[in-house]
């Protein structure tokens, strides 16, 4: 898997320092959130950050992978991973400790969704460029431009339910979204997909 | 049949088949990649991640080389502009909200001597507004009379000169939107006042009025009915003239306006030039018509292919008339001419149909404004066109309604569309960058220089400086500065008295060191206490 061996290379952060962001990790690795003596940004109580890396570095390939579907954007995938990530590190004092993945996911997806508003031209354009990106595979070319038809919300919907096997429910606490919703989501992306593929993934 | 399981097995190949670590981006001007951690929000920079990121990304792979059509220069002009160098190739466009305590809706901006006026309507009728500031403030204007009339009114395009302005606007006189009659409202102070010119003497249907001829020269539709209905098909032009705006005459029915409909006229060196079609056979060609003293005209087809001129703008260098072609498809197009008597196009989109429907010039070049005619969810379209160079799209995200060009910048109002992430009218001002200047200008020395950049969704909103090498600053700025974002997406560093210093994409100069025992809020980098504002720099050489 893609993922783990990129991982593994991650430098290891014993504890974080004040923030710096290291641009010579950021493509392969998590961003470097540094602080200083475990010190939260605000100077309030300290918080121990020591485990932050060993919670979610290991979701970071896993992440960016998940947002290159949703956003059908490798490169704007990193970059709101790497903002999901900072944004975690932020938030990290109020991690119940549950599951990470689940809980990265959920601020990365809402981050990308929030990324989407803003580039909606872009998007115009993107979804106009007939090329797939050199990594997908033949044999996937199709299935990657049917994800590019479907609306970013389809796109995480789809991917929680197949993929992951999350409940509607658990879905749309992910999303925000009403359970309804999350259902309409994922059958209208079951539908269109199998569309998109000319009957052959139509449950 | 593929089911679930399929369906699983298949979307998890494809997610981990997608990279975690792409070899690096070829190198691009530090000026035009913008940081790559945070979200672009701002649309300043979003001109520049278009053409820099998508542009040279995507843009490469969707125009065939050499397919940007031919220069602007070919006969409009080669001279260097006078304002800037080495020439501006690219624009900066920043957009902040007009006036929003005031309902304010714009619909058309000009330009008279150093005042800008803008004309269009607000809760309570017609309005106008004027600055004499290039834009920054900006002051209403008096519209004597119409005020509170229920019916939907708005001043529109202005023509004239110092002693005498008209403002060609409208009035709905039926239910619906498009059962609109001519208005002119007259100023004599520069638009500080305006005044309604009687209807009685008016036209019902024009289109552009211009100054020139005997005094004013108006173009429109000669359907007499005052229904205010469409113009009647097939069309029929007509020029009125008059020597204060008060009194029109109709000139008498010449050949040339028949099977005709022209839709702008503008005025240079005693020339008037009008624009529109004329109907060959089944076809509309995109024509112009000459007159020297806006009684005579001769007219000119511009090509033999379908099309339509729908408004044209005049320059240092010329005239620019913008378009379409409708053959084989339609595309937005520019006429450019630096007499009104020889002409040279333009194609201005490549890649999607569009017609374009504005146009202004400066030195730098020309703007033309437009709409798609493909889609209806994408906001408007906008081309630049430097001196020399050839058009390239420009991404505002919005729709601009109307343009003017002042010595070095495009000033323009319109409305964000329901697409964008905001929903006001705005002002939106497109300014040059240069070609050469690193994102630390040479020309301001302090402890820390930097591009101003921001993102209004990042906590409360953040905004840092970018340095030479690339690093990222989060400010903690002098007393009395602070950053706002007044449109919900740009950030702009005000000063003590509340006015704007600088923009994102500015750059600025900053005295005072990195604090110890200080926590950054936004957390985008290293922070920075600046004790003093040594200086800004604006993209460009007009601040």
């Amino acid at each position: 898997m893609p993922g783990s061996s990129t991982a593994s290379t991650c430098p290891s952060e014993g504890r974080y320092q004040r923030r710096d962001l290291d641009e010579t990790s950021k493509d392969s690795c998590p961003p470097r959130v540094v602080l200083s003596e475990g010190t939260t940004a605000e100077g309030a109580e300290p918080v121990d950050h020591t485990d932050f890396t060993a919670a979610v570095d290991r979701h970071y390939p896993g992440l960016v992978q998940r947002l290159t579907l949703v956003l059908h954007d490798a490169e704007e995938a990193k970059d709101v991973a790497q903002d999901a990530y900072l944004r975690a590190f932020q938030a990290w004092d109020r991690f119940d400790g549950a599951d990470a993945r689940a809980w990265l996911h959920t601020i990365g997806l809402r981050l990308a969704f929030n990324h989407l508003r803003h580039r909606r031209l872009w998007d115009r354009w993107l979804r106009s460029q007939p090329r797939a990106p050199s990594w997908v595979m033949p044999e996937r070319v199709d299935l990657w431009r049917g994800i590019a038809d479907l609306r970013p919300q389809q796109r995480a919907a789809l991917l929680l339910s197949v993929i992951d096997g999350y409940t509607q429910a658990e879905i749309g606490r992910i999303l925000d979204a009403p359970e309804g919703t999350v259902a309409s989501w994922v059958a209208e992306a079951k539908r269109r997909l199998g569309a998109a593929l000319a009957e052959e993934l139509r449950p | 049949m593929m089911g679930d399981d399929h369906l699983r097995s298949e979307l998890e190949a494809l997610e981990r088949s997608a990279p975690t670590d792409l070899p690096p981006r070829p190198p691009l001007p530090a000026r035009r990649r913008g940081p790559r951690l945070m979200l672009p929000a701002a649309v300043t920079l979003a001109v520049g991640l278009l053409l820099g990121i998508l542009g040279t990304q995507w843009l490469d792979t969707i125009r065939p080389p050499g397919s940007s059509g031919p220069t602007a220069s070919a006969s409009f002009s080669t001279a260097p502009t006078p304002t800037t160098s080495p020439p501006v190739t690219e624009l900066r466009w920043s957009v902040d909200a007009f006036l929003p305590e005031s309902g304010a809706q714009p619909g058309a901006i000009a330009r008279v001597g150093d005042r800008l006026i803008v004309t269009g309507s607000d809760q309570d009728g017609p309005a106008a507004w004027y600055s004499d500031d290039g834009g920054a403030d900006w002051q209403r204007a008096s519209v004597i009379g119409d005020r509170g009339d229920q019916r939907p009114m708005a001043l529109g395009n202005v023509a004239g000169n110092a002693d005498r302005l008209l403002s060609l606007g409208w009035v709905n006189v039926g239910a619906n939107d498009a059962d609109r009659r001519s208005v002119l409202w007259a100023s004599t102070d520069l638009g500080t006042t305006w005044e309604r010119v009687p209807d009685d003497a008016l036209p019902p249907r024009l289109h552009d009025i211009a100054a020139g001829g005997p005094g004013f020269v108006a173009v429109g539709n000669a359907n007499p009915s005052n229904s205010g209905g469409p113009d009647l098909d097939p069309p029929h032009a007509a020029v009125w003239v008059s020597p204060d705006g008060q009194e029109w005459e109709r000139l008498p029915d010449e050949a040339s306006f028949q099977l005709s409909r022209i839709n702008s006229i503008t005025e240079r060196d005693g020339m008037l030039v009008a624009v529109g079609s004329h109907r060959v056979g089944e076809e509309d060609l995109p024509t112009i018509w000459r007159s020297p003293d806006g009684r005579q005209w001769s007219r000119v087809e511009l090509s033999a292919s379908p099309g339509a001129v729908e408004s044209i703008a005049v320059g240092p260098d010329g005239f620019v008339a913008v378009g379409s072609s409708t053959q084989g498809g339609q595309r937005a197009m520019a006429w450019l001419s630096p007499d009104g008597a020889t002409w040279t196009s333009e194609t201005l989109d490549q890649m999607a149909g569009g017609v374009a429907t504005g146009a202004a010039v400066n030195g730098l070049g020309f703007v033309a404004i437009g709409t798609s005619t493909q889609t209806v969810d994408v906001p408007g379209l906008v081309w630049f066109a430097p001196v020399g160079g050839a058009a390239s799209q420009q991404d505002i995200g919005a729709d601009v309604y109307g343009l003017v060009g002042t010595g070095n910048r495009f000033i323009g109002v319109g409305h964000c569309g329901p697409l964008a992430d905001c929903y006001s009218h705005f002002l939106v001002i497109g300014r040059p960058v240069t070609t050469t200047r690193p994102d630390a200008s040479p020309g301001l020395t302090g402890d820390l220089v930097g591009t101003l950049h921001g993102d209004a969704d990042l906590e409360t909103g953040c905004a840092w400086l970018v340095d030479s090498t690339g690093k990222r600053w989060e400010i903690l700025w002098p007393e009395g500065y602070r950053i706002a974002f007044p449109t919900g997406r740009d950030p702009v560093l005000t000063g003590p008295g509340g006015e704007i210093v600088a923009r994102a994409g500015d750059v600025v100069a900053l005295n005072g060191a990195p604090p110890s025992g200080l926590g950054s809020h936004c957390m985008v980098g290293e922070l920075f206490e600046a004790t003093r504002l040594v200086g800004v720099q604006t993209e460009g050489v007009e601040p």
